[in-house]
């Protein structure tokens, strides 16, 4: 034992083998180390988890305007557009989609927009901060002379 | 017991350092996951997918709120040019020529509206790789949609993405000739998104073959072909050398035993058989038309309406413009003096401007100038379509002598193929979007 050891923290001494002081650093670097590659490891997964879940919801507020783009429904006009008027009578099958979603988890609201005007079905609902949208852009039929473009919203969120 | 005594020992510290250098390591390994936009790239990807599709179906199926165009507008502001009237302030010629001449389309859709345009431009092939257009009474038309989409666009996109509108319609499918519309900057290639639709054009030219008249159409060909018996008519020059040309390659008679040379014969007829349907008409051994030849045909149709639209004398478009010209200036006696009218004049003169660039002839009178244009379009036409279809008629040929019975598949292919080659009702429209960064 001499007093180099003290001198020569990282290097090897061919006059001493146990190195009893440079364990406790070495220890906490190494419980350092672990705990920030866990914590990146918890990060990844629940970016990667809020990331999926996202996209998962923006697929089926998607899926929503494709329903409700469907010619089968009343509002649709012959060329593919929405008929304002009727689309605003239009709660029962909103309704009807709405309770179809519930058990899954989704809320959601329909918004139309053209020009100036714009809609949402329903009208009272209450809106959290955190909705995910998905838009498609159509064109609105106000009456037999203007046909204007206008974007069709859906307005999703995860019933809390 | 004596501590263990070696020459080479390492610290404890370089292990501690290593295992902190893997977990480093492994941590940028992850940052890719944590911090990737693919997911989100792709749902961007696909989103505008469809948005370029939803934005072109938005477009044909919406009205402008109010469009109008001016008819011969362009053609006026020369003319008014000429005598030094100023058209480019607001002034007493402009309100005028708004007044008397504007033509305004209310409530139609824009699809109407493009259809409208591409029918009335009617474009011929220049020889080189562009084309002219022929009718300039509606070249102010082109403007306005123009604008009018331009219009449509700007706040639907706001400035986020950059857009090209192409809509043409070519009556004979891959020849210049028909209408085309273009606006905005040529798109890139690797990021940008493309729609096309199909819309149909208010032209329905119609032909009258002996005590028939067949509408040009796809479905009224195809059962005229049936009705005459085209692929089995011995009294087509053209169809009888083919039949005989097959059935003895099929026989192995000479001298068509040999597949090239019975090849190139067929290639030869059918080739004069596609440019009689296609141009100046199908004739029979009596030399009697069969069919007219669908670009003669279409031209007809096109010419007469300009010609019609030239020439009416008493109609309100004559008194107009001739009450319009006679406003500009009293002293325009070059074109009251002729026996046309104003508007054949100023017609004349710029066919003759365009023809004297493609044939450096000029014209004294409209009709003349107009036939004169037919027979040269016919003639470039026929140039043009040697090369564009020189390369199916050999693979449609090549698919004949590949059939097991070349005369059966000569019957069945012959019509379908010849009809292959027409869009005449249908027109294109095509719109790319790509993004804009800012």
């Amino acid at each position: 034992m001499g007093g180099n050891r003290t001198r020569h923290l990282l290097s090897s001494n061919e006059e001493a083998v146990t190195e009893e002081y440079t364990a406790l650093p070495a220890l906490c670097v190494v419980v350092i180390g672990l705990t920030l590659f866990f914590l990146l490891l918890a990060h990844a997964y629940a970016a990667y988890q809020a990331q999926s879940e996202t996209a998962h919801s923006y697929h089926t507020a998607e899926l929503l305007t494709e329903k409700l783009l469907d010619p089968a429904n009343a509002f649709i006009t012959p060329g593919g557009a929405i008929d304002l008027a009727s689309f605003m009578q239009a709660s029962e099958p909103l309704t009807q989609l709405q309770q179809d979603y519930s058990p899954l988890g989704f809320d959601f609201l329909f918004r139309l927009t053209a020009n100036t005007t714009i809609v949402t079905l329903p009208a009272d609902a209450y809106i959290p901060t955190n909705y995910i949208v998905a838009s498609r852009e159509v064109s609105v039929v106000l009456n037999d002379a203007q046909t204007i473009p206008g974007r069709l919203s859906v307005l999703l969120w995860r019933q809390p | 017991m004596p501590p263990p005594r070696g020459q080479l020992a390492v610290s404890l510290l370089y292990d501690t350092l290593l295992f902190a250098a893997m977990v480093s390591l492994s941590a940028v390994l992850l940052i890719p996951a944590l911090v990737s936009p693919l997911s989100s790239d792709a749902s961007i990807e696909k989103h505008r997918e469809l948005q370029v599709d939803d934005v072109l179906h938005t477009l044909l199926v919406s009205r402008p709120d109010s469009f109008s165009y001016t008819f011969c507008g362009s053609l006026l502001d020369a003319a008014a040019g000429r005598l030094g009237v100023d058209t480019t302030s607001p002034g007493l010629y402009t309100a005028v020529r708004l007044w008397i001449l504007d033509n305004e389309p209310h409530h139609e859709s824009y699809e109407a509206l493009i259809a409208e345009d591409l029918v009335s431009q009617l474009r011929i092939p220049d020889g080189s790789d562009g084309s002219v257009r022929l009718n300039l009474l509606t070249t102010d038309f082109d403007d306005a949609l123009r604008d009018a989409l331009h219009q449509f666009f700007t706040p639907l996109f706001q400035g986020r993405y950059a857009y090209n509108v192409s809509a043409q319609w070519h009556p004979i499918t891959g020849l210049r000739f028909g209408g085309e519309l273009f606006l905005g900057p040529p798109p890139p290639p690797l990021t940008s998104h493309v729609a096309t639709q199909q819309i149909s054009v208010p032209l329905t030219p119609a032909v009258r073959i002996g005590n028939t008249t067949i509408i040009l159409s796809q479905y009224a060909l195809a059962r005229y072909f049936t009705a005459l018996n085209l692929t089995g008519n011995r009294s087509i020059p053209e169809v009888a050398s083919i039949r005989m040309v097959l059935s003895d390659y099929q026989h192995q008679t000479p001298p068509y035993d040999s597949r090239p040379f019975a090849e190139a014969a067929v290639v030869r007829n059918l080739s004069h058989l596609l440019d009689g349907f296609l141009i100046d008409g199908i004739h029979d051994t009596s030399n009697a038309t069969v069919f007219p030849g669908i670009a003669n045909a279409t031209l007809d149709a096109l010419l007469a309406r300009l010609n019609n639209a030239a020439q009416q004398k008493n109609t309100t478009l004559y008194e107009s413009v001739g009450d319009l010209v006679r406003a500009v200036d009293h002293t325009l006696s070059e074109l009251n003096a002729s026996t046309t009218t104003p508007l054949a004049s100023l017609m004349l003169g710029h066919f003759n401007q365009t023809l004297d660039s493609l044939l450096n002839t000029t014209f004294p009178s409209l009709p003349e100038a107009i036939a004169a244009c037919k027979d040269w379009v016919l003639n470039q036409t026929t140039t043009t379509v040697h090369i564009l279809f020189r390369p199916m008629l050999e693979a449609f040929v090549t698919d004949l002598f590949d059939a097991g019975d070349c005369v059966l598949a000569f019957q069945t292919m012959l019509g379908s193929w010849l009809l292959d080659r027409l869009a005449i009702q249908s027109a294109y429209v095509t719109l790319t979007i790509w993004p804009v960064h800012p």
